[in-house]
C-alpha cells in the first residue's frame, strides 16, 4: 500500500512516528534489553553518588549530589540516544539491509533520524521516572522557582540530544567506523558535559571543548533552574547558547545526510561492509 | 597401543595449542584490520581515561589515597570488563557471520579457542591499564609502593577468577544469543558493587554483603595495597585467602556452566538462531 500525503510536514511526521514505533518494537523484541536499558541510567546513578560519599562531597555547586547526579544522569540519558538511537539510526539500517529502501523512498531522513530520537526518549521514560524516585529517596532537593524556565531548559536538552543525533548519524555511516565511533564518543560527554562532575573542576583548557558540546549549557541550566530555583531570564543566556550550538550542530548534520545520500545513490557503496 | 595413546594425547595437544594461537591471531588481526590500529587504541583507552579523569578531578582536592585506589581499580576495572564482554561478544559475532557452528564442530577442543580468544582480550586489556597506571603516574601524580611479589600473585588469582567468571558470562550470552545486553547488564551491577571506583568499605552496610561474596572488591583492594603501600604476603592474608578461592572455584564453575549449557543448547539446536 502507498500512502501519499499532499502536505509535506504530514509526511514527516507520520515517518517520524513510524519509526518511533518500530525503534520500539525493535528494542523491546528481547527481555534482557528490557531489563537492561532502564536499569542501566539507576546504577550509573547509584554508582556515582556512593563515589561522591566516598569523596567526602555532600554538596555540589550549590545542590545536593543527588539532585545533581540526577540531572546529569538524565543529560547521560539523552546522550545515550544521541549516540545509540538517532546517531546511529541509518547504521541500523545499513546492518539491517534496509538502507537502500530507505534511500529509495521519499520519506525524509530527517524525520527517519528524529524517529529514532523520539522512540528512545519513550523507551528510556520509566528510566526518567524510577531515576526521580531513587534521586528523591536519596536525598535530592528541588526549587523550581519558575517552571517555564525548567521546561525551556529540558526542551533545550532534548532538542541539543537530536542535534547531536543528527551530526553523528552522518559521520557515523560514512566513516564505516560506527562502533568504533560510538565507543569512543560516550565517555568524553560525561567529563566534558558536567554530567557527572561539575563544569568548574575542568582544567581552563577543557573549557572550549566543554562549550561546544550542545547538552553543556542545557544541563547547565536544567540544574540552575530545578535545583536552585532560576528564572527563566537568568538561565536565558545558557539556553540560547544550546540552542546556538545545536543549530550548528543540525546543520553539519543535515550536510552528512545529503553526503550519505550522495554516496547512496551515486557510488551504490553504501552497504558494503 | 600403550604407544598410541601418548601419540594421539600429544597429537590432541598440539591441535589444541594451534586452535588457541589461531583464534587469539585471528581476532587480534580482525579487531586491528576493522579499527586500524589508532582506533584499536583509542576504543581501548577512552573509556578508563576519561573515567579516571573525572575521578581523580574529583577526588584530588578531597582524598589523594582515594585516587591511587582509584587508579588501580581502573586497571582492574579494564580487566573485569574483558572478562564479561570479550568472549561473549565474539561469540555473538561468529553467530551474526554465520560460522559459530563451524567452531563448534571442529575437532579442537573447545576450551582451547576459547581460551584463545580471552588471551586476545587480555592482551588488548593489557593497552589500556598500562594507559591507565601511565595517566594515574603522570598526570595525577600517583606513587607506587609495589610489593612485586605479592602483586603478581594477587594479579594472578584475579585473573584466574576472572577467566572462570568469563567462561560463565558467555554461556548466558549463547543462551540469551544477546552477550552485549548480559554485559551491560552486568556491568552495571560490577561497577556499583565490585569496587573500582572506590573501596568496597565505603558502600551502605547492605551493599556490602553481595559486594563481599563477588571477587571483584576483594582482589583489587589486595592488588591496591599491594602495589600501592608495599603490603606484605602476612597483611595480605585475609584478602589472599578469600582470592585463593575463587581462584580455584571459579574456573572450574565456568567450565561446568559453559559445557552445561551448551549441550542445552545444541539439544534445543538453536546455536545459530537469533
Amino acid at each position: 500500500m502507498i500512502v501519499t500525503y499532499r502536505n509535506p510536514g504530514a509526511g514527516f511526521v507520520a515517518t517520524l512516528l513510524a519509526t518511533s514505533r518500530a525503534y520500539l518494537q525493535r528494542s523491546s523484541a528481547y527481555l534482557i534489553a528490557l531489563i537492561r536499558w532502564p536499569l542501566g541510567p539507576l546504577f550509573t546513578f547509584a554508582t556515582w553518588r556512593v563515589t561522591y560519599h566516598a569523596a567526602g562531597n555532600g554538596s555540589v555547586e550549590g545542590a545536593t549530589v543527588s539532585g545533581f547526579l540526577l540531572v546529569g544522569v538524565f543529560g547521560l540519558i539523552t546522550w545515550t540516544s544521541s549516540i545509540w538511537a538517532s546517531g546511529y539510526a541509518v547504521e541500523y539500517e545499513r546492518g539491517e539491509g534496509t538502507s537502500a529502501s530507505l534511500f529509495l523512498t521519499p520519506a525524509s531522513r530527517a524525520a527517519v533520524v528524529a524517529g529514532y530520537g523520539l522512540g528512545s526518549f519513550v523507551w528510556f521514560l520509566p528510566s526518567f521516572a524510577a531515576l526521580a524516585f531513587l534521586a528523591i529517596v536519596t536525598g535530592a532537593r528541588f526549587d523550581i522557582g519558575d517552571p517555564p524556565a525548567a521546561i525551556a531548559a529540558t526542551v533545550s536538552l532534548f532538542v541539543a540530544s537530536l542535534a547531536a543525533g543528527f551530526a553523528f548519524s552522518g559521520l557515523f555511516i560514512l566513516s564505516r567506523k560506527a562502533n568504533l565511533i560510538a565507543n569512543v564518543l560516550q565517555s568524553p560527554a560525561y567529563l566534558l558535559s558536567g554530567l557527572l562532575i561539575p563544569l568548574s573542576s575542568l582544567p581552563a583548557w577543557l573549557r572550549p571543548l566543554s562549550g561546544a558540546v550542545p547538552a553543556t549549557q542545557a544541563v547547565v541550566a536544567l540544574r540552575r533552574s530545578v535545583l536552585l530555583g532560576a528564572s527563566t531570564r537568568s538561565i536565558g543566556a545558557d539556553v540560547l547558547h544550546s540552542l546556538a550550538v545545536s543549530v550548528v550542530w543540525f546543520v553539519v548534520g543535515l550536510i552528512g545526510l545529503r553526503v550519505v545520500e550522495y554516496v547512496a545513490k551515486h557510488t551504490g557503496r553504501l552497504e558494503l561492509f | 597401543m600403550s604407544q598410541s595413546i601418548p601419540a594421539v594425547s600429544n597429537s590432541s595437544r598440539r591441535i589444541a595449542v594451534q586452535a588457541a594461537r589461531a583464534s587469539f591471531l585471528a581476532k587480534l588481526r580482525e579487531h586491528v584490520f576493522i579499527n586500524g590500529a589508532g582506533g584499536y587504541v583509542l576504543v581501548w583507552v577512552a573509556f578508563p581515561v576519561i573515567t579516571l579523569g573525572m575521578l581523580g578531578l574529583l577526588y584530588r582536592s578531597r582524598d589523594p589515597a582515594l585516587l591511587g585506589y582509584a587508579v588501580i581499580g581502573i586497571t582492574c576495572g579494564a580487566f573485569i570488563s574483558n572478562a564479561l564482554y570479550y568472549v561473549g561478544q565474539i561469540l555473538d559475532e561468529e553467530r551474526l557471520e554465520g560460522t559459530l557452528i563451524n567452531l563448534f564442530l571442529t575437532p579442537a577442543p573447545r576450551l582451547s579457542w576459547l581460551s584463545g580468544f580471552a588471551f586476545g582480550g587480555l592482551f588488548e586489556t593489557l593497552v589500556s591499564a598500562a594507559c591507565t597506571v601511565l595517566l594515574g603516574t603522570v598526570v595525577f601524580g600517583v606513587r607506587f609502593h609495589p610489593n612485586i611479589a605479592a602483586v603478581v600473585l594477587c594479579f594472578l588469582l584475579f585473573i584466574l577468577a576472572l577467566w572462570g567468571l568469563g567462561f560463565m558470562f558467555s554461556a548466558l550470552g549463547l543462551i540469551l544469543k544477546r552477550s552485549n545486553d548480559l554485559a551491560n547488564l552486568l556491568s552495571s551491577f560490577v561497577f556499583l558493587l565490585g569496587g573500582i571506583y572506590y573501596p568496597v568499605s565505603a558502600l551502605p552496610v547492605w551493599l556490602r554483603v553481595p559486594a563481599d561474596v563477588l571477587p571483584f572488591g576483594v582482589g583489587i583492594q589486595a592488588l591496591a595495597a599491594a602495589s600501592l603501600h608495599d603490603a606484605s604476603f602476612g597483611t595480605l592474608a585475609p584478602q589472599l585467602v578469600r582470592l585463593e578461592v575463587f581462584a580455584a572455584v571459579l574456573p572450574v564453575l565456568g567450565l561446568l556452566t559453559f559445557g552445561w549449557l551448551e549441550r542445552k543448547v545444541r539439544r534445543r539446536g538453536d546455536l545459530e538462531i537469533y
